[in-house]
């Protein structure tokens, strides 16, 4: 079993704009994600899985913490020549598509990690999967509050079993999320896309990924509790989880 | 919020007396436990509410004694009635009870003596019922347990398994169609299916059971929620009572002296 991670990093703006909830300049949040990411790499002891930690990254400032971070790990550091969050998207997943073997998760850097997530975010990737009857599944970590705050959002669902916390069925991720290659492959054209989207399009996930999801047959699955938060806007803030506890223990290796 | 508490309870005999609980142990220390929980959750509701606690019991007389014991910790109103009634007539004896004494204007929690509560599972769910009510406008019920029930295959196969999350104030919920006894409902809405829960009071497992009595109110009219992760275990026969939460230690947490 193989599992390609390849990661977007940036570390000297938000993309977006805006104050990020943990009020951490763009560098820190980068370098506490990747802390949290390199944590729950290495901790996931699932037997015969191969993980190749790829990073991508847009002219960030400081690489030497990222490299020290990933020290150890089957890591490699590319550094692009495109800038912007759309071109570096589009540059992973087109990493994914000509490098990745079996599963490949796209994550970004400002995604905060539970430490058991990557190993749960696979266990739960062949359980379902398997459970499905072989129907490819997509795993999203982040269980995104914006999702629950509008009516509209509230849509019929199923809730399951997953191995070791309740899984939802969702409709809707972002750019970062975990999958089968065989479908980055065959659904090259919604990938492709979302990497040419504009980058304040608000609806670009919903002309591009996440039809996967909404009307191509596969199922996007969204642990309950979260397993990754997003470091990002307020209305992004998980509930129920300290998000403080896992920033502070990031804070080192 | 007016809450009447209306608690059933027997050491006498199990319903099934074949079946082994999860937890094997007496009868006696199983109720002793469970109140134990629901009293200490009782006492950690905040707000202004106004809370009535009546257990109705059918046990032996020593044994009564225990349970005033405890129930006397409580900072509701509480009372003790006794009478010797089986299965069906006590949950019969409930609902007729209920509709002729409690107020229009209230809530009703019908409560069973094999569920074990967290501290705060009363205050979550008095909040969230509020809550959800507001939001929603319709009548709400609750069942503080999230059945593993919910996820069995025949359950996720079913026409009705779909269902919606929402934030609640400390977790997420879920709409579901699937309550025992153990509910809190409106009077109002109580009312109104009085009919389904007196059909539901002649349980015999074939003719009439949860799925063609009290649960039909939930596909087409009463909004019924549970928690994810739960606020209560029921302590029956499916191992483990609620998934991926330790009942083991809250077990420990309301061993009696």
């Amino acid at each position: 079993m193989q599992l390609d991670i390849v990661l977007q990093t940036h570390t000297l703006s938000s993309s977006q704009g805006g104050e990020r909830y943990c009020r951490a300049p763009k560098g820190e949040v980068t370098r506490r994600c990747c802390i949290s990411l390199a944590k729950s790499i290495r901790i996931c002891d699932i037997q015969d899985l191969q993980i190749n930690l790829t990073v991508l990254d847009d002219h960030s400032d400081n690489l030497n913490v990222i490299n020290s971070i990933f020290n150890g790990l089957n890591y490699k550091l590319i550094n692009l020549e495109s800038r912007g969050i759309m071109e570096s998207i589009l540059a992973c997943y087109m990493y994914g598509l000509n490098n990745g073997k079996e599963l490949v998760y796209f994550a970004q850097d400002d995604y905060l990690f539970e430490i058991s997530a990557i190993k749960e975010m696979v266990e739960a990737y062949y359980y379902f999967r398997y459970m499905l009857g072989g129907i490819e599944v997509g795993i999203y970590p982040y269980n995104d509050p914006y999702r629950y705050y509008i009516p509209g959002n509230i849509e019929l669902t199923r809730v399951v079993h997953g191995p070791g916390r309740h899984w939802r069925l969702n409709y809707m991720t972002a750019s970062c999320f975990m999958i089968n290659h065989s479908v980055i492959k065959q659904h090259w054209d919604l990938f492709e896309a979302m990497g040419k989207s504009e980058a304040h399009d608000r609806r670009m996930e919903d002309k591009t990924i996440n039809q996967l999801f909404q009307k191509r047959g596969l199922n996007l699955f969204t642990p309950i509790p979260s397993l990754a938060l997003h470091m990002q806007f307020e209305s992004e803030k998980d509930p129920y989880i300290d998000w403080r506890k896992w920033w502070d223990e990031n804070n080192s290796l | 919020m007016k809450l009447n508490i209306l608690l059933r309870t027997c050491n006498r005999a199990e319903n099934n007396p074949d079946m082994t609980r999860i937890i094997n142990i007496s009868r006696d220390e199983l109720i002793l436990r469970c109140l134990k929980s629901l009293v200490t959750s009782i006492n950690n509701i905040t707000g202004d509410h106004k809370i009535l606690f009546r257990i109705h019991d059918d046990s032996d007389q020593e044994f009564q004694q225990k349970l005033i014991e405890i129930s006397r910790k409580t900072i509701a109103d509480w009372e003790f009635t006794s009478d010797k009634l089986n299965n069906n007539e006590s949950m019969k004896y409930c609902y007729e009870y209920s509709k002729d004494n409690f107020e229009e204007d209230s809530i009703i929690y019908f409560a069973e003596d094999d569920y074990l509560y967290f501290p705060n599972c009363f205050d979550e769910i008095i909040y969230n019922y509020e809550l959800f009510k507001h939001n929603l406008g319709g009548e709400v019920a609750i069942h503080p347990a999230d059945s593993p029930l919910e996820y069995f295959p025949d359950a996720l196969k079913s026409p009705y398994s779909a269902s919606r999350i929402v934030l609640g104030r400390d977790r997420h919920w879920r709409t579901c169609v699937s309550s025992p006894f153990t509910l809190m409902i409106s009077k109002k809405a109580f009312t109104k299916h009085y009919k389904k829960f007196m059909n539901y009071s002649k349980w015999d497992g074939v003719n009439f059971h949860e799925a063609n009595t009290i649960n039909l109110m939930f596909i087409d009219d009463v909004h019924l929620f549970t928690p994810i992760p739960t606020l209560a275990f029921h302590l029956g026969y499916i191992n483990p009572p609620a998934p991926f939460c330790d009942y083991k230690q809250l077990w420990e947490d309301n061993k009696c002296n």
